[in-house]
Parts: structure tokens; sequence; C-alpha cells
């Protein structure tokens, strides 16, 4: 049953009132029916590597050609009828968001230097791209703006759902710059001294580092990376705009919100050297003074002393930086009380936290994105030590026991957590106590008794990957969508629509989104679009980060999820979905696009 | 006092696993080479026009990785690899090799213009 035209008009009304828009504009555009769109998607433009390397093993970006939805069965069992793209509706249509990591590349928290000691354990310690990151997100927020209709259903973009890396490395600034950035503000990517760079990237001695003003001298510049001048004087100089997200965004903990560098519990010493005048430029300056005392010396006494020896030349390689109070460490609630500290809209307050949670130290949460269909929240980051995760017991019990109450009540659920199922395997344990860490296997069972259950977004190991993970013994089970970062090549996040294919089917289309910049990056283009295109470019060139791995395969990209309907979905009305639809268009109508 | 030695001894031992564990867990991010091997079969099925059905599960067996799916007409999908890279693999469909060659090669040749 579609929504009567008395009810239309109240809502309308309503909607106008509530959003503070014109009762004629807000009437023309929600009574535009809903039609698929030629979203700036990977459905019409691909990114490639040039054929041929520029320089050493450099190679440039190209545009390529887009990429259709590929279906996948795995779940159903059986080929779909092909009548059901003439039947289908939207359930709802939001953008996944991941590791999205906003870097202050200044601060001396910052272990760079451990690149020198063990390139391997830590490739993402020092990135040629690290002083772009916010220049990337707001490229990346620009193209899900501009993908505020689904390109399938025409449906409108309802919510954003971040799956944690939000920030890099437990800092104040990075975790403030991400969300202001999300809720359209504008953000001076700098700390520390105003207008210039302080970091490995200018110091001559830090050869594991990136030196664009002239990369001869370090390991990047055998391998083709350019010469860029100007380029951190930009990055650290010029205010990044932000449009902001149009809509609700959601966000969970991951290790890099958690814990130090993603992998360590933070201790008092770590927070006096985030905001102090010293940073590593060396790892033996790392070694033999950071991690051997320096930093936990807080005596008055022994400060001096290690100023004094600085002075004398020996300590080498450590290097006196402008401090700034803002590079404060977070304590575990801080991040949460951060969401809480933004604004209504594009909103909700908290982003899925609330202030129970900060009281209560829980930091997980469920949200219901519309009346039929509920998302929860995870926080699978091991606070003991390690980067990949577990689900620790209380929540997989509350989890569980949600799960069955959306069973029971006929509403489709969500689950959101950072790790996914290649690394849902941390066993780590504080020294004392700690509960029961429950691995991927049973986790992935109890989501399976669950046919509500239909998806696990996820993020964590920046490769575009989605599994299957069938119900034994018949049809069913669930879709887990893992999502690429916006660091790493290829800089790529994803609009998901859930579809009622009105057959006893459902289908989950996930389309890659890369950001808005340009595919090829031009020389001496500066310009904030210019540094995300070319913080997309190095980050392509990574030797680190195996970047062709990271992009998935097709069946990673643009698809369609098939499953059989975990129940009779015609007990969702077209009204109540129609309702839906009208609130979505009525947010984006208000952030002043024409949905 | 017999009570008391035991008790530091049991705790000692406890600390002992904690910090094994913790120790334990500071590796890389977990699952690049099985991921590498997946993805580069996919590609491959996928530039070969494979009817998928079920797409290819990965897992980690004595001599490197396992992948097992099927065809829409029923058919097994195998792909076979080594366990380092460049990840040495055989994908067969129905018994018949349509691929040998390395998952690195895959990976990166997909990624280029033209492809």
């Amino acid at each position: 049953m579609a929504l009567s035209r008395r009810r239309f008009i109240a809502a309308t009304s309503a909607l106008a009132a509530s959003w503070g828009v014109s009762l004629e504009v807000m009437g023309r555009s929600l009574a535009a029916p809903l039609k698929a769109t030629d979203a700036p998607t990977t459905l019409l433009q691909t990114i490639k590597f040039a054929a041929q390397p520029v320089r050493g093993d450099y190679r440039t970006l190209l545009a390529g050609a887009g990429e259709d939805f590929i279906p996948r069965y795995d779940l159903l069992g059986r080929e779909a009828d092909a009548a059901r793209t003439s039947a289908r509706r939207s359930l709802y249509y939001f953008a996944h968001l991941s590791d999205i990591h906003v870097i202050d590349a200044q601060t001396p928290a910052r272990m760079d230097a451990i690149q020198s000691i063990s390139p391997n354990l830590f490739t993402d310690a020092c990135r040629a791209q690290d002083t772009l990151t916010v220049h990337v997100l707001a490229s990346m927020v620009e193209s899900v703006a501009a993908s505020q209709t689904s390109a399938v259903t025409g449906a409108p973009l309802a919510s954003a759902l971040s799956t944690g890396d939000s920030a890099d490395n437990l800092s104040q600034l990075e975790t403030r710059w991400y969300i202001d950035i999300l809720d359209g503000k504008e953000v001076l990517a700098n700390s520390g001294a105003a207008g210039a760079y302080e970091g490995p990237q200018v110091w001559s001695e830090a050869t594991y580092a990136y030196h664009p003003e002239d990369p001869a001298g370090d390991v990047f510049g055998p391998l083709g990376f350019p010469t860029v001048p100007g380029m951190l004087t930009a990055a650290v100089s010029n205010p990044v705009q932000s449009q902001g997200l149009p809509v609700p965004w959601y966000a969970v903990y991951g290790n890099h919100d958690a814990t130090f560098m993603g992998t360590f519990r933070p201790d008092p010493a770590l927070f006096a050297w985030a905001v102090g005048d010293r940073k590593a430029a060396t790892g033996e300056a790392l070694a033999i003074n950071w991690l051997q005392g320096f930093a936990s010396d807080l005596s008055a006494a022994q400060m001096a002393a290690n100023a004094i020896r600085q002075q004398l030349g020996l300590l080498p390689g450590l290097k006196t930086v402008t401090p700034d109070p803002a590079r404060k460490l977070l304590e575990r609630t801080d991040f949460m009380q951060a969401h809480l500290d933004s604004p209504a809209v594009p909103g909700p307050v908290g982003h899925g936290w609330t202030q129970a949670n900060v009281d209560t130290g829980q930091t997980w949460w469920s949200a219901d994105l519309t009346p039929y269909l509920r998302v929860f929240g995870l926080d699978t980051c091991n606070m003991a030590s390690g980067a990949d995760g577990a689900v620790p017991e209380d929540q997989f019990t509350w989890l569980e026991a949600q799960l069955a109450q959306c069973e029971t009540e006929g509403r489709l659920a969500m689950v959101c957590s950072h790790h996914n199922s290649l690394t849902i395997e941390n066993d780590a344990k504080p020294v004392w106590g700690g509960q029961r860490l429950v691995h991927a296997e049973e986790f992935i069972a109890m989501l399976q008794r669950y046919p509500v259950c239909i998806a696990w977004l996820n993020g964590h190991t920046h490769v575009n990957t989605i599994k299957a993970h069938p119900r034994q013994g018949g049809a069913g089970g669930f879709w887990e969508i893992t999502t690429a970062s916006c660091v790493d090549f290829p800089q790529q996040q994803q609009l998901v629509d859930v579809v009622d294919n009105r057959d006893g089917t459902m289908s989950i289309f996930v389309t890659a989104l890369d950001h808005a910049a340009p595919p090829t990056w031009t020389q001496g283009d500066l310009s904030q679009t210019g540094l995300a295109s070319l913080s997309r470019e190095l980050a392509a060139n990574s030797p680190l980060s195996n970047p062709t791995l990271l992009a998935g395969s097709p069946l990673d990209r643009n698809v369609e999820l098939l499953m059989p309907a975990p129940f009779d979905l015609s007990s969702i009305t077209d009204a109540a979905i129609e309702a839906e639809h009208m609130k979505a268009r009525a947010q984006l109508v208000a952030h002043g696009g024409a949905a | 006092m017999k009570r008391f030695a035991a008790a530091i001894a049991v705790s000692t031992a406890a600390l002992m696993l904690t910090a094994c564990s913790q120790v334990a867990s500071l590796t890389p991010v977990g699952g690049s080479s099985i991921t590498s091997v997946r993805n580069a079969a996919n590609d491959v099925l996928i530039e070969q026009s494979v009817p998928i059905l079920v797409a290819p599960t990965c897992s980690a067996v004595d001599t490197g990785f396992t992948c097992v799916g099927s065809t829409l007409d029923g058919a097994e999908i195998l792909v076979t690899a080594a366990g380092t890279a460049p990840y040495d693999m055989s994908i067969s469909v129905g018994g018949a090799v349509i691929f040998e060659g390395n998952a690195q090669a895959v990976l990166d040749a997909a990624v280029l213009e033209g492809s």
C-alpha cells in the first residue's frame, strides 16, 4: 500500500518545517519519482595504472572504463529471476566508509622512524602521502555527496556508516579533523609551527621518508617518485574546505582510534611525548632515546639533562619541533565524547554513541536506521596489544540477544565492526582479568543463526573484499562487505543499496566509489583537489602496501549480492518505505541537494 | 609458605602467558597472503568468463592455499597455490586447467590501463 495523497501532503509540510525549507521547494523535490541516476561512481569510470612507468617503477594513473554490476549467487544457490529488475524496490541506500586514517603527520607521537628498523612490521608508519589525508577525505565527502541517489533504484542516500580507523594514532587533533570534515567544516591540516612542516619528510637523515622537495637521497627517489616543490607547505598552509556529508553518519572504533599506532596500549610516557618538543628522525634515535626511557623520564632534572645532552650532540637523530598541546592523545572514552561534541546536522549527535556510552564506558551501540532496519556498531579492538581484533564475550552475548529480538520483530539487521573475518583472531589478554575473546569462526556461526542479519560491514585490511557466509544445510546466510581505505590505494569507499526484489529474494548492490579528485595528477597542481589526486598517485606507487592487491577483484567491487529474503518482505509496506525515502530526500534537500 | 610459593608460581605463569599472548599479537595485519590468491583467482575467473555460482573460498593447507567454488552448471572450481609470494597457482574448472601462473602477476596486470 502506497502513501495516500493526504499523508504525503502532511508529511511534506512537516518535513519542510522541520528542515527550514520552503514548502514549495520541498514539495517539488519529494513529488518527483525515484529514478536511477548516473552518479559519478566506478560504474561509469575506473582508475587504472598507466601501462608504462614514467620513471623507475613509478606509474601515473588515468581513467579507465566503468565496471558493471556482477551478480553473485553464492547465498541463493541458483541464478536469479531476470524479472526482478522491473519489480525491485530500495529498502535502504547508504555509504560505507572505513579506514579514513586522518593523520597528523608531524606529531612527535608518530613513530615514523620505525620504518627504518622494520619496514614490514609497520608498513603504515611513514607513507609518502601522510600529509594529504584531510584533502583526500574532503574529496571523498564530495564524491559521497554527489552520489545522493542510487544508480540502481534512484533511492535517496540516507546515511553513512564508518567502520573505524577514522583517526590514525589516537590523536585528539586527528579525531577532530575527521569529524569536522564529515560535518562540513574547514580544517587546517597542520600542527606545531604555523605554515611550516616539521618532520621526517624534510629531515635529510630520515632516508626512509619521501622528500617531495628532493627525493634523490631517500628510498623513494630510486623508485621514480616525483619531485614536488611546495607540496608540504601547501598541505599544511591552506585550509581544506569540505561540503560535509549530506546525511547522518555513524562510526565505530577501529584499532587506530583505540590504541597507540593501532597496536599498543598507551601509557603516560606516550601522552607526554605527544605534546612535547622532541621527535625521533632516525631509527637509532627512536630505539635509544625514545623507547629506552627518554619518554618515560618525566622528572625535571632528567628532562634538563636530556636537553643538555641533545645540545651537546649526544642525542643524535632526536629533533626539536614546535610543541602543540592540541596533539594530545585520547583516553579511552574521549573518542566517543568527541563524537558527542559534533553538531546536530548532519548528526546524529554522538554518531551512534550516546552520553550513556561515555558515562559507562560501553563502546558499542545500536541504532534504528528505519523502523525495519537496525544496525549494530561493535568495538572489536584489542586493548591489550596487537592490530587485529576479536569480539569480547559481553558484546557477543549482547549482539546475539539483539539479533534474536530482530528475528522476533521481523526487522532486518546489519552489523558494523572494524575488524573482518580474517582478522578477528587476536587473543592478547590484559595482565589481570579480561573476558573471553570470541574469534571469527564462532562469531560467523552466531550471525548465521539469525537470517535477519543480512550483512556484516567492516574494514581494517584496506582491501575491497566481499565474502558470502552461507548457512549450513540450505540457502541463505549473510554477506560480509569489507571496504578499502582512504589512505592506501585505491582510496575507495562503497555505496550500498539494500533492495527487495519482490520475488522472495533480496539484493545488496555494492558500488566502489573513488574520491572526486581527477585520476591523473597534473604536475604542479597543489590545489586542494590536486593534492588529493597526488595522494592517490603516491599511494598507487607505494613500495610497502601492495597496491594492486588492495583494489580487490571484480567480485569485490561492483556487485549485486543476492540472497533469500529472511522473511516475507511484503510486511514492509510501500507506504512505510516511501515515508522513509521522503525523510531521506528532505535531508538532502535541506543540505542543498535536489533529491 | 608452600601455598605462598605456589601462588607466586601461578601468578608468574599467568603473567608469562599474558605476555606471550600480547607479544604474539604484535604481527602485521593478517590475511594478505590468502587474499592475494583469492583475488587473483577471481580475476582469472572473471577474465575468462567462467559462470560462477559460488566464488572460490580459500583456506590454508600444508602446501599453501586451496580454494574451492562451483560454476552455474555444477562444475568444481579448484585453485591450488603456493604459500609464499608470488604465489604460483593453478586454476581448474571441472577438472580442466584454465590457468597456471603466479597470483601477483595477475593482480598487477588487473589494474593496468586496458585491463
